[in-house]
């Protein structure tokens, strides 16, 4: 079946049309007024123009429709991507970091959910790291590690059916030389405050307003989030259990046990093989793995 | 093809609790095709589950057969197996534009309607109903602005665009009304223009009016009244065709969506849909 070659004089009309409307889409909503508003002064006049009209200058009225139409569509999937960082902000604040993010990093494919790729890195590197006051309510780790828990959370949500890795025989006799692969519906977060928690409870907070930050934890805390047939389920571990798994994400077991008793040399050998023994178990029961390979 | 008397439900998120505890009574099912054309495995599942129970047709809001740009091929290899997979009787997409200079804008997207538009959109949807190998129905937008450089009615392009592409309608009755408001043309010389034999479908949904009297198609609200007796005025035109009713925003519990979707049988019979 041959490819599709259509005439270069309409596909050359169409690119500059579609090149003008896109400006009409993607031009900035003024902030200014303290509401969202679309400026058609910024529309480019020859589109403006072209636009049919019974009503003297309501000829960007349209315009305004797609041009608002443009942006909260992606402030909502942007939310629904991101509802712990959007609801600790407050909607106006998140939607207008998330009209800046995205007037950097346009949209390009096709499925919505993934506007918000690059955004957790954009957040920690290009904004908090320069902008967010000094006097705000919300540490800046604080934001940062909630939106790698809602980025995590979609990603492992999205992520593809994957068989669980179960020991065969061989295995068992060349345990230390397996390189374990994480299931890609697995992941390790972390958390100084209860992050989790409030995200379960993100429907007790009706409005667009930002919500209060619980009091931090006593000590940061590892989380394992995994999806299940049930949905996405959390079990918290151990510190040294969250080291195992990392160490056992990159190395060999064998390099991931010895690393971690050097790191553990304040606990008696025993105990800590008793812990390993039980964690790795639990990870393979759990289905954390998705293969194992020499 | 679906029974001419067909009457579907647009499948979404909201709905998966009751549809797996009620298995309600909807002939058939349309979903988002974009929804799950990737890998993820939770959407993969309850198609699954929905699909044991019900025909599932495809509509698709991204394959921007309208754009100066050339068409996905991958995203046409990944309609085609999620085709394959449900079985659609026919799948759907809209007659614009939704992406350009690499952006891919997330929204429906008008151009003037023009003669070598018509050769353009049909050249590409030939091949994208040969690429698929089931029938492909196009969609009317509803729009909020019309260009000077226009010279044909909204009307003229579409039916003929279906006609020299040996495509399909997806008729939207709402985008209709809302159109015909939005623009002031008459929606019974619309529904004229129409071969009714080769409509695949009839969409159905709610739209909102603004305080500047411009009427935005939100698919929040129920049908409205002038949309029901528009609809009432095309079934009578036509020997029938399988209807479907969109609620995309605000959704309310589904018996509520259920309730708005039998009105289409009470309009059809002649009832009113109070």
């Amino acid at each position: 079946m041959g490819r599709l070659v259509s005439s270069d004089e309409t596909t050359t009309w169409l690119s500059h049309f579609q090149n003008e409307f896109t400006q009409v889409l993607r031009t900035p909503l003024d902030l200014s007024s303290g509401t969202m508003r679309a400026d058609a002064k910024k529309y480019p006049r020859k589109l403006s123009q072209q636009i049919m009209t019974e009503i003297p200058g309501a000829a960007n009225r349209g315009l305004s429709v797609y041009n608002r139409q443009y942006w909260f569509r992606l402030f909502g999937a942007l939310q629904s991507e991101f509802p712990l960082v959007s609801r600790l902000l407050g909607y106006w604040r998140f939607n207008g970091l998330a009209m800046r993010f995205l007037g950097e990093h346009p949209p390009q494919e096709v499925e919505l959910h993934r506007i918000g790729r690059g955004f957790c890195a954009w957040l920690a590197k290009e904004w908090l790291a320069r902008e967010l006051p000094a006097k705000s309510a919300i540490p800046k780790i604080a934001l940062i590690q909630a939106a790698h828990i809602d980025e995590t959370w979609s990603r492992i949500f999205l992520a593809p059916e994957q068989p669980r890795w179960h020991p065969s025989p061989d295995d068992a006799a060349q345990l230390l030389h397996l390189k374990f692969t994480p299931t890609a519906a697995l992941a390790i977060v972390e958390q100084q405050w209860p992050l989790l928690a409030l995200r379960s409870q993100l429907s007790n907070y009706p409005g667009e307003g930002a919500i209060p930050l619980p009091s931090s934890l006593a000590q940061l805390e590892h989380w394992a989030l995994l999806r299940t047939d049930e949905g996405i389920g959390e079990l918290l571990l151990a510190p040294r259990q969250a080291r195992l798994y990392h160490l056992m994400s990159n190395h060999t077991l064998g390099e991931a046990l010895a690393t971690l008793e050097q790191e553990c040399s304040d606990l008696p050998p025993e105990q800590l093989q008793r812990d390993i023994a039980s964690w790795t178990q639990q990870s393979v029961e759990l289905g954390f793995w998705a293969k194992a390979n020499i | 093809m679906l029974p001419r008397d067909a009457l579907g439900l647009g499948l979404r998120i909201p709905y998966y609790d009751y549809v797996f505890e009620h298995w309600p009574d909807v002939d058939y099912f349309e979903i988002i095709s974009e929804n799950f054309l990737g890998p993820a495995a939770p959407p993969r599942q309850k198609l699954a589950r929905i699909r044991a129970r019900y025909p599932v047709v495809l509509h698709g809001v991204g394959l921007n057969l309208l754009s100066h740009e050339a068409i996905d091929e991958r995203y046409l290899d990944d309609l085609c197996r999620l085709a394959d997979a449900v079985d659609a009787p026919f799948f759907s997409d809209h007659l614009c534009w939704s992406g350009a200079h690499g952006m891919n804008h997330h929204d429906l997207l008008p151009t003037p309607f023009r003669p070598e538009l018509v050769e353009f959109a049909a050249e590409r949807i030939a091949y994208v109903q040969r690429r698929v190998g089931r029938p492909f129905a196009i969609e009317n937008l509803s729009s909020y602005v019309t260009f000077q450089t226009s010279t044909m009615s909204e009307w003229e392009f579409y039916s003929a665009v279906v006609r020299e592409s040996g495509s399909w309608y997806m008729l939207d009755i709402n985008n209709i009304y809302v159109s015909s408001q939005n623009h002031g043309f008459d929606p019974l010389e619309y529904l004229r223009a129409i071969d009714f034999a080769r409509v695949q479908q009839v969409h159905i949904a709610g739209h909102e009016r603004q305080a500047d009297g411009l009427i935005i198609d939100t698919h929040n609200h129920p049908v409205a009244d002038a949309v029901w007796q528009l609809y009432r005025q095309a079934w009578a035109m036509s020997g029938g065709f399988p209807t479907l009713m969109e609620w995309d925003d605000r959704i309310p519990p589904m018996p509520v969506v259920l309730a708005e979707l039998d009105k289409a049988r009470k309009v059809r019979d002649g009832q009113t849909c109070e």
